[in-house]
């Protein structure tokens, strides 16, 4: 990942990050001006018998203008900054959504959307400084000691070359320390994240701990491992500390240096009062905005990071998929044609050369120990995968031929810990078909079970429940409420496949009943897969499957009516 | 993420009182606090003086054409000094910081533990928890960043206004009004701008990122019907309104930059005019002029850092209010200590818990649970609560466990009310199961040993025997030294549930409640958890909450209600 991916990031917004940068040099320059007006007028006042007032309107009058093209530089500058903040980060997460999009379910699923929710929140925050704070106050940096240079040759030439001199050390010196501290603060951080989730952990844990009468003993573990974590951080706080004051002081000394020479300047007579009144002040102006750098190059810093990052997920590698005859199948048997299938070349294959027909119209349960596979096959026919070698079909046409937006309005899948959005149960409901009415939805509710059953008031008993809140992430909601929601929404779009992966895997037994319920009343005329590793959710299947050596096959045994096996 | 940002911001007399008691925190490190801030005055005072010197030092030359040493010297330990006495302003700012965090958490973790777990059984932990880290990092920040700022911000300016005095009375005449203006008027202007823009930001912010998470994490589903276009556009849309009310807030923070702009460069033109005319009527010198010209530029940076601190102060107070809201709520059972009389710490059960006509309606909500019930539980014999759904199963147990006090009527244990033991007593004398094992993030020995901490290793390994986990733990590479990892992230939820099991047969209560012991597992691990319950409890006595018949089927009684 190069330096270019990272600027591309930045793409449209490089103008703005130019004008901002001109205001803080307009701002700059600005100040120089009302220096050199306060000089000028200290001067008249010590050399000249001068009328002064006479001069004190002039001088109020310039003044003034000069304060206000600094107040609107500054003005100015804030809102080309905001304008940068804006561009970067509605452009950052346009184009993360967009790679999304072509990424598709299966690198959802294989990478996790942590990382993916980090880079569009935290990622785009650091750019966002990096563009918009960082960047122009480089610039500016780079810029301004060169004017401030030229302005005080022409006054005292060594001072302008001791200053110039020094411009370079600071931000070298502040580079090292920032790489030293850079090493010792990962240990701190970590240290300091261990202790934060150490109180996390006991703050959840809380029913436990105190059940178990071990609360006040855990507090005191945790008092006595902070100030251990205490000494440790002081420590190294007094190491960084002392590398800070050392680059403080270095800053001041060169300054200090500046101040020393215009003040002897003065005395031999070289340069003017006026001229030393410039010195002075602009002596410590030389550092200041390679200062101000300095505080923003934690953020510049980790801007570059969160940067690499993103650029690394926007060039992730796409898969290819160009259905080739956008043909739409005809009925819904599924026919899987020498099937293999592996997830990387390294891992062994999940299926190898099988072969296996599904005729619509049936409830195929599929068995097996976590991890054999089974639900490899839900994601080959949603074409979240796509097989390696021979293909599936699905009513006569390749699964990879048909169109992923009509493949997914023909097959779908209901997983574990389904996920609610925070709205309502209608909304979640229209997801799935968008122009869906009350009585559609609630017919599809009383099909998944949420209506209640005799006395019993379910979560959605008529239609004003329909506008029900679900709450973020469906938190209004019991998990057995959540994932029958999602058995209703795919109910709503009545597909001609279902497949069930683990569906009532994490909800109480009195949901898993209704669960089960609700797949074994669904229309004969569906194809419905149940993938699970509980027998009493496969008891009553059609056909009992499951995956052997890289092989669909037949259970060898049956299930009897106690759903043991025989 | 919406939570914290719900409640709308306090009255001023409301936040006043929060941040009086947040100060009155800082008591017991007050040496601290006064050595940070001494550091601080006089790190800011050496940065005027560099300059300051130096002009003194042009003034002793302009007046007697001398090269003034004294000034000289004392620019160069101005120098010398201003990266130590920065040193010791951080070093004891972070002290403070430090120590403070300290004494938040424990105060609040002392809180939750007084108000487990009837508080948290129907909030959700986790939403609780989270808040709480957030509002102790917000807190912690106005210790670190605000306190010490704020009285530095105050003694600064009195110091140079009697630096402008020496010089000549009416410079500091001059000056007073310009401290007051950035000091106080516009601090106290931004903070009243920036509340309201500020509140609407944030909560447009934390609206935006809830939303990127829920439909980045459901990114799935979304998939599956095809409605991920026209959510990301939502977020796009979302992202352009926050960006709009981000627009205000920056704009408020160029108006305020702007501002100090000019308040600084009036001061310097009203000091130097004015000064000028001084000069002009002889009431000056030319070095004066120049030492009070350097010195209104020079002196602002403290009031400077004041302004920007307005906006962290809406967030400081919302969740020092929440903070002191939890440290302050009473928990929802008096619990007896020794102290009170006839409180019972020593005791062995001799007859298992019973209700007698007990009412009970959830506090806060109203619900009511439990009408009029009366059971006993027959002692050495595992009894099976039975009932509908919602009708209370395992308030019977909470009221049992002594979490919540029946509304009316009373729970009986030995012949006694339960309110007479002490709840550490009581706590040691009765397990509870529940189908959900916490497990922290120590090795499984600890884990286990959390049940009884005198346990010989021996010991521990014969629970976790009983409880069908022992062959599967000594199986892992590091054995028993396994950690559980975060919130017991190492082990599937049979496993955790077994090793919880382990604590139970350890802990070797005489009554043992059982709430849905296996309502997250699998047949297999339910079939094999019951064996195990069945074969460990024999002979004590049991209380039995759950949905799934093959459990039921183990109790020798069955109480229906």
């Amino acid at each position: 990942m190069s330096k270019n991916g990272l600027l591309n990031l930045g793409r449209g917004s490089a103008k703005w990050i130019c004008f901002s940068s001109v205001m803080l040099f307009i701002n700059g320059v600005a100040y120089i001006v009302v220096i050199r007006l306060i000089a000028a007028f200290i001067g008249l006042l010590s050399t000249e018998a001068v009328e002064y007032f006479s001069l004190l309107p002039k001088f109020l009058f310039l003044l003034t203008a000069v304060m206000f093209v600094k107040a609107v530089a500054s003005k100015l500058e804030s809102s080309f900054s905001y304008r940068i903040t804006a561009k970067v980060k509605y452009n950052i997460r346009e184009r993360i959504f967009n790679k999304i999009k072509r990424l598709g379910p299966a690198w959802v699923d294989s990478s996790g959307t942590a990382e993916l929710i980090a880079n569009a929140l935290d990622g785009v925050e650091a750019l966002e400084i990096l563009f918009g704070r960082f960047m122009p106050q480089l610039i500016y940096s780079l810029i301004i000691p060169s004017v401030l240079f030229f302005v005080t040759f022409g006054i005292y030439p060594a001072f302008a070359l001791v200053m110039l001199s020094a411009v370079p050390i600071i931000p070298l010196s502040m580079m090292l320390i920032s790489k030293w501290a850079k090493r010792s603060m990962k240990g701190f951080w970590n240290d300091y994240q261990g202790l934060s989730s150490l109180f996390l952990e006991n703050l959840q844990g809380i029913v436990t701990l105190k059940l178990f009468n071990k609360s006040e003993k855990r507090m005191k573990e945790m008092e006595s491992k902070a100030w251990g974590f205490r000494n440790s951080t002081m420590e190294l706080l007094r190491m960084q500390l002392a590398s800070i004051s050392v680059m403080d002081t270095l800053v001041y000394g060169f300054a200090g240096a500046g101040i020393f020479l215009a003040v002897y300047g003065f005395h031999v007579g070289i340069v003017s009062l006026q001229e030393f009144f410039i010195l002075l002040m602009l002596s410590v102006e030389f550092f200041l905005p390679i200062r101000k750098l300095g505080s923003l190059f934690h953020a510049g810093v980790n801007g570059i990071q969160a940067g690499r990052k993103v650029a690394a997920f926007l060039n992730t590698q796409e898969p290819l998929r160009v259905p080739m005859s956008a043909k739409l199948p005809e009925g819904s048997d599924i026919v899987f044609e020498n099937v293999s299938f592996y997830y990387d070349t390294a891992l062994p294959a999940v299926l190898t050369d099988t072969s296996c027909r599904f005729p619509s119209g049936g409830i195929y349960g599929i068995a097996g120990a976590s991890g054999c596979g089974k639900s490899t096959l839900g994601r080959l026919l949603l074409g979240f995968f796509d097989p390696v070698s021979g293909s599936i079909s699905f009513g006569g046409v390749p699964v990879t031929d048909i169109p992923l937006e009509q493949l997914r309005r023909r097959i779908t899948l209901v997983e574990a810990r389904s996920r609610i959005f925070n709205g309502t149960i209608e909304d979640n409901l229209k997801l799935a078909v968008p122009d869906a009415d009350d009585n559609r939805m609630l017919s599809a509710c009383r099909a998944a079970g949420l209506c209640g059953t005799g006395k019993a008031r379910g979560l959605v008993a008529d239609s004003g429940d329909l506008r029900k809140e679900t709450g973020e992430s469906g938190s209004k909601l019991s998990g057995g409420e959540r994932q029958r929601l999602a058995i209703a929404r795919a109910v709503l779009l009545n597909p001609d496949v279902f497949v069930f992966d683990e569906a009532a895997g994490s909800v109480d037994s009195e949901s898993e009943e209704i669960i089960r319920d609700t797949i074994y009343n669904l229309p004969a005329s569906k194809t419905v897969f149940i993938i699970s590793h509980r027998r009493s959710m496969l008891h009553g299947a059609d056909r009992l499957l499951t995956i052997d050596d890289g092989k669909i096959v037949e259970c060898g045994r049956s299930l009897t009516a106690a759903g043991e096996y025989k | 993420m919406n939570i914290r940002n719900e409640r709308s911001p306090e009255p001023l007399a409301g936040r006043l009182k929060l941040f009086i008691r947040l100060t009155k925190m800082i008591r017991p490190h007050k040496k601290l606090l006064i050595a940070s801030v001494l550091f601080s005055i006089t790190g800011h005072l050496s940065t005027i003086g560099l300059t300051g010197f130096a002009a003194v030092a042009a003034a002793v030359i302009i007046t007697d054409g001398k090269f003034s040493l004294p000034a000289v010297i004392a620019a160069v330990i101005c120098v010398i000094t201003r990266g130590a006495l920065r040193y010791g302003e951080h070093y004891f700012g972070h002290d403070i910081a430090f120590r403070l965090l300290f004494d938040i958490r424990k105060k609040i973790f002392e809180a939750v533990n007084r108000l487990a777990p009837a508080k948290l059984l129907d909030r959700k932990t986790g939403d609780i928890c989270s808040t709480v880290m957030a509002d102790v990092e917000c807190v912690e920040t106005f210790f670190a960043h605000t306190l010490a700022p704020v009285i530095v911000g105050i003694i600064v300016p009195i110091i140079m206004l009697s630096v402008f005095a020496a010089i000549k009375p009416e410079f500091a005449l001059i000056m007073l009004p310009f401290y007051l203006l950035m000091g106080l008027f516009v601090p106290v202007v931004s903070f009243q701008s920036s509340a309201a823009d500020g509140n609407e930001y944030r909560n447009s912010l934390s609206k935006m990122n809830s939303m990127l998470v829920e439909n980045l994490q459901g990114l799935k589903e979304l998939m599956l019907f095809n409605r991920e276009e026209e959510r990301l556009d939502g977020i796009l849309r979302e992202t352009g309104l926050c960006n709009h009310s981000y627009r205000k807030i920056r704009s408020n923070e160029g108006l305020l930059a702007a501002v100090v702009e000019i308040i600084m460069l009036a001061a310097a033109a009203a000091v130097i005019g004015f000064g000028g005319g001084f000069v002009v009527s002889g009431t000056a010198d030319i070095g004066d002029l120049i030492t009070v010209a350097v010195l209104s530029i020079t002196s602002f940076g403290p009031l400077i850092s004041l302004i920007f601190l307005s906006n962290s102060l809406v967030n400081t107070a919302a969740a020092a209010g929440r903070i002191f809201a939890l440290i302050d709520e009473k928990p929802v059972v008096d619990d007896m200590d020794e102290l009170q009389g006839g409180c019972i710490t020593d005791f062995r059960i001799e007859e298992p818990p019973t209700a007698e006509s007990v009412n009970f309606v959830y506090p806060g909500t109203g619900r009511k649970i439990l009408e009029d019930l009366s059971l006993t539980i027959k002692k050495n014999r595992i009894t099976a609560l039975k009932a509908e759904s919602g009708r209370g199963k395992s308030t019977v147990l909470y009221l049992m466990m002594r979490f919540f006090d029946p509304t009316n009527g009373r729970m009986i244990l030995n012949k006694s009310d339960l309110k007479k033991f002490n709840l550490d007593c009581l706590r040691g004398g009765i397990s509870y199961f529940t189908q959900e094992t916490t497990l922290f993030n120590i090795s499984v020995m600890d884990n286990i040993r959390l049940a009884d901490e005198s346990a010989t290793d021996e010991e521990v390994f014969k629970s976790a025997e009983k409880a069908g986990i022992h062959h599967y733990i000594c199986s892992l590479p590091s054995g028993y030294n396994t950690t559980a990892g975060e919130q017991g992230s190492r082990f599937s939820s049979g496993e955790r549930q077994r090793i919880g099991l382990a604590r139970i047969f350890l802990q070797n209560n005489h009554v043992i409640l059982l709430d849905e012991p296996v309502s997250n597992l699998d047949s297999e691990n339910e079939k094999l958890i019951m064996q195990n319950l069945k074969n460990g409890l024999e002979g004590r006595t049991v209380v039995l909450v759950s949905h799934r018949p093959s459990v039921i089927d183990i109790a020798d009684d069955i109480i229906e209600f």
